[in-house]
This record gives structure tokens, sequence and C-alpha cells, in this order.
């Protein structure tokens, strides 16, 4: 049996690590040198997508963990989870919900 | 582009607010939008933009240290995130046809109940904690079919709490209600996720704080997709904001599990009070056009 504590705080503290490590240079670059606002969102911009999408990752890694476990009661609940994420993007872009 | 020493202020002030959002197990975006709107002149929507990137960053890097102390339940929050993103979605959808503003007062009430709860279970919390005592109940059917049980060891008692999960058809349907209110209203939900976990479904405060953090990242990732695409995500306050939260949300996970859960409680207890007063006060603003006074 996979302890799923362990693939699921792997995603995470990657997740962690590369975010606050792209937010830590976007701001320090800012410090140092001023007027390079270019690269400075880029760096912002790449760590807002990895923290974006790191939520998705762990529910998918989750998904596969109970799937190696056959645990199969979870893996459906996880489904639902990671389809319903993906269902709320989609129709919220469709129909232009919450902003 | 921000002045640095902008940069710094709202670096410190998410700090603090990643910090309570991990000792309680919120977002903390109560904190978020009223600072970025009153102190640096954000429009609102932007504002709560940056709060939802902030509540993902606060869930992971939270989560993550939770994760690691063996405190979350991740079987229980994928329970309930599994009602949860459907109530978000439903409550997305029926944006367009309703307002949410009759629900302000449900919601109000709501909070004033699970305040008076928290603060009447203190002692019998405490004293369950200390004899572990949650596992003294008989475990519902999906309960037991699932496996929702759990423990983690706590160090303000330096002993290991086992429990049983109870009620969770009850607390999945709370937690798709959360959910719906949660997409009506623009609150997070964190304080929700808690105190069902806690007063109804037999989850020790800190498991419930620890497993509430982990799951808030899921419905946030979700929405703010959604302001990123619609390009109302400022990134000049982004790597600030994103960065004080990560850092305070770590500095908070290490400290939570050392507080004595009598605290906790009372904590909550006052940010129960607070969140229903808010609430109330916004809900007949708009239904009657009565003023309550600010706090």
């Amino acid at each position: 049996m996979l302890d799923i504590n362990k693939p699921i705080y792997l995603v995470l503290i990657t997740g962690v690590v590369l975010t606050s490590l792209l937010f830590a240079s976007a701001l320090v670059l800012h410090i140092i040198v001023p007027n390079m606002t270019e690269v400075v969102h880029t760096l912002a911009l790449i760590g807002v997508v990895v923290l974006l999408l790191t939520p998705y990752l762990r529910v998918a890694v989750a998904l596969g963990a109970f799937f190696y476990n056959r645990e199969y009661k979870f893996v459906i609940l996880s489904l639902i989870v990671l389809v319903m994420m993906i269902i709320s993007f989609i129709a919220g872009l469709l129909f232009h919900i919450a902003p | 582009m921000l002045e640095v020493t902008s940069q710094l202020t709202l670096l410190g002030l998410t700090f603090i607010a990643g910090f309570i959002g991990a000792l309680m197990g919120i977002g903390g975006g109560i904190i978020i939008v009223p600072a970025l709107t009153i102190i640096f002149g954000v429009p609102i929507k932007e504002a709560i933009a940056i709060s939802i990137v902030t509540v993902i960053a606060t869930s992971i890097s939270g989560g993550s240290s939770y994760v690691e102390q063996r405190i979350t339940n991740i079987r229980l929050a994928i329970f309930l995130e599994s009602s949860t993103t459907i109530g978000a979605f439903i409550g997305a959808l029926l944006l367009l046809i309703v307002s949410g503003n009759y629900l302000y007062v449900i919601f109000a009430l709501l909070a004033f109940y699970l305040a008076a709860s928290q603060i009447l279970s203190v002692k019998r919390e405490v004293k369950r904690t200390e004899s572990n005592d949650f596992m003294n109940i008989t475990q519902d059917r999906v309960s037991r079919s699932l496996n929702l049980r759990g423990d983690y060891f706590d160090a303000a008692i330096n002993h290991k709490v086992e429990y049983l999960v109870k009620n969770s058809l009850l607390g999945w349907m709370i937690s798709f209600f959360a959910g719906l209110g949660s997409a009506l209203l623009g609150i997070g939900g964190g304080v929700f996720k808690v105190s069902i976990m806690n007063i109804f479904m037999n989850v020790p405060l800190k498991a419930a704080v620890a497993t509430s953090k982990f799951m808030i990242g899921v419905t946030a990732a979700t929405s703010a997709i959604l302001y990123f695409v619609a390009g109302l995500l400022n990134l000049e306050y982004i790597a600030p904001a994103a960065l004080g939260t990560m850092l305070g949300a770590t500095a908070g996970t290490l400290l939570m599990n050392r507080i004595k859960v009598k605290w906790l409680k009372v904590f909550f207890f006052l940010l129960m009070c607070y969140i229903g007063y808010n609430m109330l006060g916004k809900g007949l603003l708009l239904l009657s056009g009565l003023r309550l006074p600010l706090i």
C-alpha cells in the first residue's frame, strides 16, 4: 500500500518551492534593478501559472495514488472533484461567470 | 511599477494574513481584501482576484506543512471536496439568474450558531482531546465504508489523538451549501469547513484546521483561473502578496499544533462572531436598507 501522504506532499512542496523562488526573484529583481518591469512581470506570471496548476495536479495525483492502492471509492471521489474543477472552469469561460 | 516600500508593506501584511490563515485553516481574504482596497486603493474586483490567488498560495504552503506533520485527513478532504466543488459550480451558475443577497442573512445566522457552538464546546473538546475520547462514537455507514478516521500527534499535550468521523452525509450536504455560498457570496468558506468538521463530524479542531487548509486551494484554483483569464489579475501585487502569505502560512503551521486547543476555540468564536456580524450587516443593508454600525 502506497502512503497517500507522500505523493501529495511531493506535489504540494514542489509547487511551494517553485512559486516562492519565482516570486522571490521577481521581488528581489524589482528592488535591485528598477526598470526591468517586463522581466519582473514575466517571472510573476510564470509563478501564477504554476500556482494555479498545483491544486489540479494535487487532485490528479491523489486520483492516481488511490487507483494504485485499489481504493476505487476514492478514485471516484477524486474523479468527481477533478471533473467538477474542469467543468467549472469551462462553464466559467463560456458563461463569463465570476468576474 | 509599485514602490519598493509598498511592496514590502504588502509582504508584511500578507505575512500576517497567511499566519492567521494557517492557525485557523482559513484563506485570509478577510484580511487581504480590506488591506488592498483601503491601504493600496486597489479596485475591489482586482483585490478579490489577488486574494483568491493568495488563498491557493496559503493552501499549498500551509497544506504541505500540515501533510508533512500528518495532521491533515486527506481522505476526509477528498470526500468533502466532492460536494464543495459541486456546490460551488451550481452556485456560480445560480449567480447568473439570482442574486445571493438573501443568503447573507442565512450564512450570518449559521456563523452565529457556529460561534456559539465553538464557545460552548471548549471544555468538552479540551477534555476529549486530553483523554483521547474521539473514538467513543458510532460511525455511520458511509464513514465506515470509506474508513473515514484519522489521528494526529498533539504537540500541546504531547500525545496522539485518534478520531472516527460521524454524520458524514450531513457533513457532505453542509459542505455542498458552503461551496454554494462561497460561489454566491465570494466568502472563502474556510471557517465554515473547519466548523462543519469540528462541530458536526467529530473531527478534533486541529485536524479540522489542517484539513480545511488543504481543501480551500481546490475551489480557489477554479475561480482564480477565471479572474486570470479575464485579465483582472494585477501582476504588480502578486509576487509580494503570494510570497508573504506563503511565508506567513509556513510560520503559522509551525505554531498551530503547539497552541492549546482551548485558545484556538476562543479565536474561532471571535472570528465567527465578526464574520456573522459583517454578513448580517451586508444582508440587512441589501434587503432593507438598514445600516449596522461598522466594527
